[in-house]
């Protein structure tokens, strides 16, 4: 009779907590079972890839590739694979530059290194970064897919920073038109940068 | 293709952006901090600067200058620019920080770009001065209306009030309820009354993450998502 109310107490607390937060939704995205993945392949075919769906797709993928340790890791890119034409995008941190290897564009963005702080973990993390980064789909997950990392040393060795190299954002069918904007800014174009109509590829 | 940064695109004010295309950003921001976060990552500097958007409509998040991995130890470190700190939460903001950065803070984060979105104004004004100089200057009135105050944590907490009051004040009009009610929960993420934090603030900040991610993504995606135009 006494535990009666704080009995009762908990349980509404567990019901209002359960309601604001159904943990369904984040096991189902962390369950390693390939049979939810093929349903969800099943349903985004057949529902014309609702967002849900699509999204718990990408969950599930960018959960596996951050466990998957198996996965090669990026490793660093060698020190002749040099990126030239650089263009900052204004108003930006990010780098559209030329790979001097693939003849390709990339996007380049720095990782700072804070002197003080443990030059292996940040080494540790761009790497498990750029790996999951390399493994996930941009047009689910609106993050650039990552080709590798430069390691950034000043004249004397010292570790300086490490840049990042994304692949071009991919073609996308547009369903939400930003024409208006774009077209009526190009000729101000002094904070916008202009690329090759095939990002992929750099003519030369 | 034409990549510009968010900042750019905010700051040329163009009157034909539409309303479906800041949704279409401010979705694709969402789902760029919730994938990062899914991976057990924090960004630790999400702005306009750090978002790319293209001509069809996608945004893409970079700018991974202070990222970490949630599991990675937080060294505490901040800087005091005044254009940086009023997209980091009150207690993220100056040189020494009085809090451990969490996926809580990237939600706060994400919470004052999705206003400047959803308001279509910077925040944040590049302007050349007198001698040629860059300068950077607050943008919109009620931003730089904030008071100074000798006490920073004050005055911070008084930034956080003023973005709050921006969203429930401006926000309906150009995005309606409902997405004001988001950018009103991302801006109130880490308060003890949060529908992101059951309780006590402080138990979750010494969380591992993935509670708080998931409590996320049930509760920003899944209201972004819902939203159509």
């Amino acid at each position: 009779m006494y535990l009666k109310s704080p009995l009762q107490s908990s349980v509404q607390e567990f019901e209002d907590w359960y309601r604001r937060w159904d943990p369904s939704w984040f096991l189902i995205a962390r369950l390693a079972l390939p049979d939810i993945d093929a349903e969800i392949r099943q349903h985004r075919l057949e529902n014309d890839d609702a967002a849900p769906l699509k999204i718990m797709g990408g969950l599930r993928e960018a959960h596996r590739a951050r466990m998957d340790t198996n996965r090669r890791p990026l490793g660093f890119l060698p020190d002749n694979v040099a990126f030239y034409l650089p263009k900052q995008v204004d108003l930006s941190s990010a780098t559209v530059c030329a790979r001097s290897d693939s003849h390709t564009l990339a996007i380049l963005d720095y990782v700072e290194y804070r002197p003080g702080t443990s030059e292996a973990d940040i080494s540790n993390d761009v790497q498990n970064l750029a790996r999951v980064m390399s493994n996930l789909d941009p047009l689910t997950c609106n993050l650039l897919r990552c080709e590798g990392v430069k390691r950034n040393n000043d004249e004397s060795g010292r570790l300086r920073g490490f840049s990042l190299v994304f692949q071009m954002p991919p073609p996308r069918p547009s369903k939400v038109s930003l024409s208006n904007e774009h077209v009526n800014s190009r000729s101000e174009d002094d904070r916008s940068t202009m690329v090759s109509d095939q990002p992929e590829t750099l003519s030369t | 293709m034409n990549i510009h940064s968010l900042r750019g695109s905010l700051l040329r004010q163009t009157p034909g952006v539409s309303i479906s295309f800041r949704l279409a950003i401010a979705k694709s921001m969402a789902r760029a901090v919730i994938f990062l976060h899914s991976a057990s990552f924090v960004h630790k500097n999400i702005r306009p600067e750090t978002v790319l958007t293209t001509e069809s409509g996608s945004s893409y998040l970079v700018g991974f200058q202070k990222f970490r991995a949630t599991a990675s130890h937080t060294y505490m470190l901040g800087d005091a620019l005044w254009h940086e700190n009023i997209y980091r939460h009150p207690t993220r903001q100056g040189v020494a920080p009085e809090d451990m950065y969490t996926m809580l803070h990237d939600v706060y984060s994400l919470g004052v770009c999705l206003l400047e979105v959803g308001l279509w104004s910077s925040f944040v004004q590049h302007v050349i001065g007198p001698n040629g100089e860059p300068l950077i200057l607050p943008g919109l009135l009620e931003i730089a209306a904030v008071p100074k105050m000798r006490d920073e944590r004050k005055r911070a907490f008084g930034l956080k009030r003023v973005l709050t009051e921006l969203a429930t004040s401006k926000l309906p009009s150009c995005m309606g309820d409902k997405y004001t009610s988001l950018v009103i929960s991302c801006l109130s993420c880490l308060d003890k009354t949060s529908k992101f934090v059951n309780g006590d603030a402080t138990t979750e900040i010494v969380d591992d993450g993935i509670d708080l991610g998931a409590r996320y993504i049930q509760g920003v995606l899944s209201e972004i998502e819902d939203i159509s135009m």
